[in-house]
Order: C-alpha cells, then sequence, then structure tokens
C-alpha cells in the first residue's frame, strides 16, 4: 500500500486513526524512526475518552532537550500505514502548536513493518512481505477505510 | 442579554452589506473606539444571486429568476458537507475538527462536516471534547514556513 507526503519540507506527516472510549479520531502524525514510542498529543487522548492525568503509569521519556515523565496510555485501537494495532500503548505529550502535527509515529508502530520511503518522490511503501514479528508486539492487522 | 451595540452598513443602493456586534456600552468606531467586536454577518451582491454570511461562518448564496422568485438556495459552511479542498481553501492555515469525516484507504480525510475551525489547536481539541464527534478528524491546513526547522 502505497501513501503520499511532501518530501520537500516539514516533517513526514502520515495520518492516523485513534479508537477511545468516546469514538475515534484521524489526526497527523509525524513518522519518527528517532522516537522509540508513539507519541499523542493530551488533547486529542481527552477528544477521545481518556484522561492521561488520571494515568498512574507514567515511564521516562528522554527527548533532544532533557528527560521528562509522560503518561503512558493503552488506546483500544490504533490504525496508520494501512495496519491497525489493538490494545497499543502511547505516550501522552504535547508537542507545540508550530510542529504542526499532533504526535509521532514511533518505531513501536513499525516494527514488524516493511517500509519503503522515497524521499524523491514523497511516498511511504507500507508492504506485507517480508515481516518478522516480534511476539511481544501487539497483534497487527488490516485497515479498511471508512464508507 | 449584555449591553452592547449593533452596527449596520448600506451600500450606495441602501442594500445592508454588514451588520456587526460590540459588547459593551461605548461606542464602535466611527462614533467612539468600541472594537470588541461579537460576531459580523455580511451580504454581498451580484447580479440576480446573493452572497450572505452569518455570525457563525455559514455562507448562504440564493438566486431569483427574472420574476423575482426564488429558484435556488446553496449553504456552505459549518454544518454542511464539504470536500478537503472547499475546507482548505476556507480555512487555511488553521487547524479544523471534522465531524464524519469520509477517508480513504491512507486515512486521508476526502470530505467532511466542519464543526470548528481556528488557529488555537487547543480551543479545537476543546470542542471535540465538548460535541464529542463519534468519529472526527483534526486537520492543520497550513504549510511548514520555509525558514524553520523542526527537530522532534
Amino acid at each position: 500500500m502505497n501513501f503520499v507526503f511532501d518530501p520537500r519540507r516539514g516533517p513526514s506527516v502520515v495520518r492516523a486513526e485513534l479508537w477511545g472510549p468516546s469514538g475515534s479520531g484521524v489526526l497527523q502524525l509525524a513518522l519518527d524512526t528517532g522516537a522509540t514510542s508513539t507519541l499523542v498529543n493530551v488533547g486529542m487522548l481527552v477528544a477521545i475518552g481518556y484522561d492521561p492525568a488520571m494515568t498512574a503509569e507514567r515511564i521516562q521519556v528522554t527527548t533532544g532537550s532533557g528527560v521528562e515523565f509522560a503518561p503512558r496510555v493503552v488506546l483500544q485501537r490504533v490504525g496508520a500505514l494501512g495496519r491497525e494495532r489493538l490494545g497499543f500503548p502511547v505516550l501522552g505529550h504535547t508537542l507545540p502548536p508550530s510542529a504542526s502535527v499532533d504526535g509521532l509515529l514511533g518505531l513501536d508502530f513499525l516494527r514488524g513493518l516493511n517500509l519503503e520511503i522515497d524521499f524523491r518522490a514523497g511516498s511511504l511503501d507500507s508492504l506485507n512481505r517480508s515481516v518478522h514479528w516480534d511476539a511481544k508486539s501487539p497483534p497487527l492487522t488490516a485497515i479498511a477505510p471508512s464508507p | 442579554m449584555g449591553a452592547g451595540w449593533t452596527r449596520t452598513l448600506f451600500d450606495t443602493n441602501g442594500r445592508v452589506v454588514e451588520i456587526q456586534h460590540f459588547s459593551g456600552s461605548a461606542l464602535p468606531c466611527p462614533w467612539g473606539s468600541n472594537g470588541n467586536s461579537t460576531g459580523t454577518a455580511t451580504t454581498s451582491y451580484l447580479s440576480n444571486s446573493t452572497m450572505s454570511k452569518d455570525e457563525a461562518d455559514v455562507y448562504r448564496s440564493s438566486s431569483v429568476d427574472g420574476f423575482g422568485r426564488l429558484i435556488e438556495v446553496a449553504e456552505t459552511g459549518i454544518g454542511a458537507n464539504k470536500s478537503m479542498t472547499e475546507i482548505e481553501a476556507r480555512f487555511d492555515s488553521e487547524w479544523v475538527l471534522i465531524e464524519d469525516p469520509r477517508t480513504d484507504e491512507a486515512l486521508e480525510v476526502r470530505s467532511g462536516t466542519v464543526r470548528w475551525h481556528g488557529q488555537d489547536r487547543e480551543e479545537v481539541y476543546r470542542r471535540a471534547v465538548e460535541i464529542p464527534p463519534k468519529r472526527f478528524a483534526i486537520v492543520y491546513t497550513g504549510k511548514m514556513p520555509q525558514d524553520t526547522a523542526i527537530v522532534l
């Protein structure tokens, strides 16, 4: 499956859908192979029915500007790049609006995928072949378009 | 209801072209310095068509035939299903809350109903909590400036 992004400027933005207790939201995430965890703005998590402030689990996050602690929320479902993961944990952390995205799609979502990135054409190819599976990763399923 | 002023502007033909509301007791421009506008409705006229925009940013165009009979009314704006092209054109460089978006396999939004828009991303999130739509999309319609960098 092929996805497009603007290769000339800005981060490589991909669309993702998050499911929570009060519904689902489609948002823009920056594809970040430098991030080990997927990160979502707190406001977005609240909008789909989670309360990161009440989450007991907080994990240490090392960023470019220091070390912080962020709540980890297990989402019902996350879809992106034509794949879905069930019971997927994300970090609640709000990036500045100037980043123009609602969070980061990190390596934890990408593990097990065969992803080809063409920075000349601005395309991402999520291939089904050669998938090496990590038994600890949440289940990975195909995604379907909305009606 | 609080005190305020409503200012009405007319064109040279005596037709209403703008109605603007102001909060507070001070007089609005040009009689005073009150700039606390709480909403504006505008109307423009072209041949047999009238285009109006109300205080909620809903656009409505109406057309009449040669006898003055109403033949068409079209409404676009918040509350109406619009294509992503229209949304990007109308709400340039804004965060937009779209209810019940139609998406493709890549989750790109093709169309939907705009429920809120603005420069303040957190306000758009808050509106999504207040409404709350069963399925929604939040889209930023702007482009990243050439002279800035993002290091996440």
